[in-house]
């Protein structure tokens, strides 16, 4: 038991410290991983940075943590023998990354706007690198394997993502108080403000206005429905209707970033996360602001 | 306070939001039960010890612990489990709770919800950073390695 806490102690200041030092880079130097693979020239030293830089893409776009992120990318670099200067910094919307191939600094940045949780394009890119740190998998082919993973299809896409996210939302309406006809109602408030909002994605809108846009459709729905006296509990078919836009995993993983030492990282994520609340207050409150004054009654 | 009512539903709702969030299908089911063993211990020590602080903690370090265990099983990263668990426990309705009252100029309630939201976050973090710090120490323990680093 002794030996338990110390160790965790020792972890603990491991990970903490982990994100701004090099000790998993030295770490992984000086342990049994093979590093016989080396990049014979300039220009292969070229494409190992498209690859990075692909793979960091890949990463943020499909909703990994930006810790996850930067020791994938750090694990990548430096895991071929003539690469070293190998720094890597993500943030929630970029990633830069520069390394030295015999005395030539190459450096990239890459941007992504999009957000589009995919697990299970995290889980492939995890056991990519692990392949690629591990294996002598040459340059080309492991951006032929990134690309395979770009291009893999969603399980449930379109119609069939609204009614899974409508199934999960509507059964915390049923949780947070509802009745399992607030339930009902809210399972079909959700899949028509997803499925409008897939009819507009085509307008290009900042994720700003999508997301009031997307608050006022559920609370327009809400407070017709519940005028009419179908629903019960009001608050609780419009939480459930909104639910899906909650910005909760980003704040969590903005104070996770803020306590391991990544700071950019952690307030940039704290203020869009805020900002998605205001836009889901703004469009709710206007919603029921105006109810109100049309006659309604919020118990 | 129904404990199976609360179990039962979270389960199918969390099956709903894997399938959203696109884990992979074998991993669906063992997402699911973190976080509904995660939500129930939440609910179970909000309602008997009514410390919000606590109840997001312990939540927090199962659903960590159960998706470390699970990645062990199904080889996939902790993360994919530990996303999908925290979805019900994260504050983004204190967030939207704390916005709405600033909407509506009443700064009291705002004020509180925006403090109970911040300590939410972090309870959460901690929870899964203990999870994860366990784990690691779990394994080096029952592979010998007592106070020597690599």
């Amino acid at each position: 038991m002794f030996f338990l806490a110390f160790d965790c102690s020792i972890n603990l200041i491991d990970i903490v410290v982990k994100s701004n030092c090099g000790i998993m880079r030295q770490e992984q130097k000086e342990g049994g991983i093979n590093m016989d693979f080396a990049i014979t020239s300039y220009k292969e030293a070229q494409s190992l940075m498209e690859l990075a830089s692909f793979a960091g893409y890949l990463l943020l776009k499909n909703g990994a943590e930006v810790y996850r992120v930067e020791d994938t990318l750090t694990r990548i670099c430096s895991s071929r023998k003539n690469i070293d200067h190998v720094e890597v910094l993500a943030i929630y919307t970029s990633v830069m990354i520069s390394f030295r191939y015999e005395g030539e600094m190459i450096t990239s940045l890459r941007k992504t706007n999009i957000l589009d949780i995919n697990l299970e394009k995290v889980a492939l890119l995890n056991a990519f690198s692990r392949k690629f740190v591990q294996e002598d998998v040459s340059v080309k082919e492991g951006i032929a394997l990134l690309e395979d993973i770009a291009k893999r299809e969603k399980e449930f896409e379109g119609l069939k993502s609204n009614l899974v996210a409508a199934i999960g939302c509507s059964l915390f309406a049923i949780i947070l108080g509802g009745t399992i006809t607030d339930g009902i109602i809210s399972f079909f408030i959700v899949n028509v403000e997803l499925w409008i909002l897939q009819m507009v994605s085509g307008w290009n809108l900042k994720f700003f206005v999508q997301t009031i846009l997307g608050a006022v459709l559920a609370s327009v729905m809400a407070t017709t429905f519940h005028s009419v006296g179908w629903i019960h509990n009001l608050d609780a078919v419009t939480i459930g209707a909104v639910m899906i836009f909650f910005p909760g995993v980003a704040i969590t993983n903005a104070v996770r970033d803020l306590m391991s030492g990544d700071i950019l990282s952690g307030s940039t994520g704290i203020v869009k996360s805020l900002f998605v609340a205001l836009a889901l207050a703004l469009g709710v409150g206007l919603v029921l602001r105006f109810y109100t004054m049309m006659g309604g009654v919020i118990q | 306070m129904n404990l199976m009512f609360h179990f039962v539903l979270s389960f199918f709702a969390m099956i709903g939001f894997a399938a959203y969030f696109s884990v992979p299908r074998s991993a669906m089911v063992y997402a699911a039960i973190a976080g509904a063993v995660g939500w129930t211990l939440y609910n179970y020590v909000y309602y008997t010890h009514h410390s919000l602080y606590l109840g997001m903690l312990l939540a927090a370090f199962s659903i960590g612990v159960l998706g470390e265990i699970f990645s062990r099983i199904k080889k996939y990263p902790a993360t994919v489990f530990i996303i999908v668990g925290i979805i019900p426990l994260v504050p983004g309705m204190n967030l939207y709770y704390t916005m709405l009252y600033l909407v509506e100029s009443n700064t009291a309630k705002a004020l509180s919800e925006g403090i109970s939201a911040i300590v939410t976050a972090g309870s959460i973090s901690i929870g899964i950073l203990l999870a994860s710090v366990f784990s690691a120490s779990i394994l080096r323990v029952r592979k010998g390695i007592y106070f020597t680093r690599k």
